[in-house]
């Protein structure tokens, strides 16, 4: 810690610098909410042109812009998550659930402020971790085997069944639909095609940032044209700012999920999406009175998945600064971007360049600060997007999801899967369908199948020894009883037992 | 007791075309590498598939036993067509449909104007001066953040190219 102050007083010393510093921090973020907001402009995109642009650059005025712009975009998917159903990111799928019943009910105002103030909290909790225990936490990530991502993919898939509807077994088929998707292309072991029905221009496979669009963005403009006539609900933009009474009241489970976001954010190939997917299982299973029903505009179901994904930010820096391996694709660009500039990032970066570490430290509480200063003002222009009338905003919203979708690869081929996607998820919606599990299906299928068949390889293909090292490693333990404990509560037996308990002291009294 | 769902226009025959359509996924996942072990490439796909056609078929019998039980709308098949696929929505995927095949031919800039005029002025039933205005001031946003900004080349159009090529080769 005292490596921090030194370093933040040497910067003091120039004041130009440290000027430059903030400008550009603050610049950073600013950008990178409105980058986050717009679905198919990703986080990923747009620190890989920063390299690009800041290559003459002194490294700290680089770092502390993409910094910003991270920062920012992990957030700023959250906008349109809860203006228009379509998630600015993948890590923001989790805040459509509730966060667009809440503009639907005209409070949008009300969930960007208490979004931005947990973002904020989560943000906070992910750089402290990645401060005083980042060496550590890294030290058990590496211990996680291919089985422990196995598991921790079943323990995702387990969220199905808070996302079903008003059916499991709709909710079931879609994941498993979206779990075809994710194989679709050459098998990354094998290279041989799966489910590319001979097309050369599905062995690539199918990114699922377009699966989002097509299922969150073309398939609600469609379905939205029912209600075409439909004035647009007013947006209450009176309060934005939560009162303290309300944030006190989030802050125990903004923790508890922001925990969840900095471990599955430090593990090398999970990120904020399945982190906050599983926040957001968390909080329905673990808060008993939520503010109104999951589903249908409770704060919690905003609290859990924005704490958790803004917290594995600090996350994926842990095991890229302490061990030089990226924890998401935005880390990855990092990592490139200090080897264009002369560093080495690797297990002696902290030894090396300790004032890099500490830097990077700075720059994202900076950034986390910028982000309650510019989350909590400008809501009420994006406000007026939902209160557009329908008529415009629709079309709007195709030719930007169709913008996104080429975006991705540069490929007309990924916009022909976003109409398809549309229509079809249209149809699946008119059914009473939900698109969740789809996407839920397709981000940890994938890495289901993969953890599945190295954890295989590493047992023979014993299925049965594959069976006892989930009882013997502590790890996998910890990880097989939760999943066990989460089915066994899933049962109706549970469920009878639990009534009957609650049940009996009232009948004694 | 459970909760009894009631129906949507259209499920069971949605479902029934879902679990055909699950069959020839499972028919595909097969191909793969068939039954030959645990640890294959077609293991997952096969396992996703198999459990999308169970699932399927499992909604059509409970679907069945609903509407034995009286919980359909009742609609006949033209009714129930026109709830899922009322005439403004069904031209409206025309249209998109159009926008996406004129995408790489006409270019960005000429298809998404020609889709949004429509779009607003079909939708929106907004004056053609205004269409215009809101297509060219999104449009322009659009394409400096995408196109100046991200350098996402967005697509020229073979047309708008070799009406180029005409041009420059008569100059």
């Amino acid at each position: 810690m005292l490596d921090f102050i030194n370093y933040f007083a040497q910067l003091g010393s120039d004041p130009m610098a440290l000027w430059s510093l903030f400008a550009l921090t603050a610049l950073g973020t600013f950008a990178g909410i409105y980058v986050g907001a717009i679905p198919g402009l990703s986080v990923t995109m747009a620190v890989s042109i920063l390299i690009s642009f800041t290559y003459s650059w002194d490294l700290n005025n680089a770092l502390a812009l993409m910094v910003g712009v991270y920062i920012g975009g992990v957030y700023g998917g959250s906008r349109a998550a809860i203006l228009l159903n379509i998630p600015g990111a993948p890590a923001s799928i989790a805040t459509t659930f509730d966060g667009f019943p809440l503009a639907k009910l005209g409070l949008a105002g009300q969930a960007i402020g208490v979004t931005t103030v947990v973002s904020v909290l989560g943000g906070f909790i992910g750089i402290l971790v990645l401060a005083f225990a980042g060496p550590w936490v890294s030290e058990i990530a590496l211990q996680f085997a291919s089985r422990d991502y196995l598991l921790l993919a079943v323990l995702g898939l387990l969220l199905v069944a808070s996302l079903s509807g008003n059916s499991l077994a709709k909710g079931v088929f879609c994941a498993a639909f979206g779990v075809c998707l994710g194989m679709v292309g050459m098998d990354p072991l094998t290279a041989q095609p799966r489910l590319t029905f001979g097309s050369m221009d599905m062995m690539a496979g199918i990114n699922y940032v377009i699966i989002m669009i097509g299922f969150f963005g073309v398939a609600e403009a469609l379905y939205q044209l029912h209600h075409i006539g439909l004035k647009a609900i007013k947006q209450d933009i009176s309060r934005i700012l939560p009162s303290w009474s309300v944030v006190k009241k989030y802050i125990p489970l903004s923790i508890r999920t922001s925990f969840i976001g900095v471990i599955i954010g430090a593990l090398p190939g999970t990120g904020g999406d399945i982190a906050s997917l599983m926040a957001y299982d968390h909080a329905r299973r673990s808060v008993k009175k939520p503010s109104r029903k999951f589903g249908e505009g409770a704060y919690e179901g905003l609290v859990a998945p924005e704490s958790a994904n803004n917290a594995a930010v600090g996350g994926a820096y842990i095991p890229m600064l302490t061990l030089g391996m990226p924890g998401d694709a935005v880390t990855a660009v990092f990592i490139g971007a200090l080897i264009i500039h002369g560093l080495n990032p690797g297990p002696m970066l902290m030894t090396e360049h300790p004032d890099m570490f500490w830097f990077i430290i700075g720059a994202l509480l900076l950034s986390n600060i910028f982000l309650l200063i510019f989350g909590l003002t400008g809501i009420r222009i994006f406000t007026k997007l939902v209160e557009m009338p329908r008529g415009i905003l629709l079309p709007l919203i195709i030719i930007l999801s169709v913008v996104g979708a080429y975006a991705v690869n540069n490929s007309i081929t990924d916009v022909y899967w976003l109409l398809g996607f549309g229509i079809f998820g249209y149809f699946l919606k008119m059914a009473g369908f939900q698109a969740a599990p789809i996407i839920l299906g397709a981000i940890l299928g994938k890495l289901m199948d993969k953890s599945w068949r190295q954890a295989m390889s590493s047992t023979d293909d014993s299925v049965i020894a594959l069976l006892g090292e989930l009882f013997t490693n502590p790890i996998s333990l910890i990880l097989t009883l939760a999943i066990i404990a989460l089915l066994v509560t899933q049962t109706p037996f549970y469920r009878n037992w639990k009534l009957r308990r609650q049940g009996q002291p009232q009948q004694a009294e | 007791m459970k909760p009894i769902r009631k129906l949507n226009p259209g499920e069971t025959a949605i479902t029934c075309l879902l679990f055909v359509f699950s069959l020839v996924l499972c028919y595909h996942a097969y191909q793969i590498s068939g039954f030959s072990g645990v640890n294959t490439p077609g293991t997952f796909p096969l396992l996703a598939s198999g459990i999308m056609a169970v699932s399927s078929l499992y909604l059509i019998v409970t679907n069945l036993k609903l509407k034995i039980a009286g919980f359909e709308g009742g609609l006949t098949i033209a009714a129930t067509l026109r709830r899922l696929l009322p005439l403004r929505i069904l031209l409206f995927c025309a249209v998109i449909v159009a926008y996406m095949l004129l995408l790489p031919r006409a270019g960005f800039i000429v298809s998404s104007a020609l889709f949004l005029l429509f779009g607003i002025i079909y939708l929106k039933g907004a004056k053609p001066l205004a269409a215009v205005v809101v297509t060219a001031v999104s449009l322009t946003l659009i394409y400096l953040i995408f196109h100046f900004l991200f350098q996402i080349v967005l697509p020229s159009g073979s047309w708008i190219d070799s009406l180029l090529q005409l041009i420059n080769g008569a100059g």
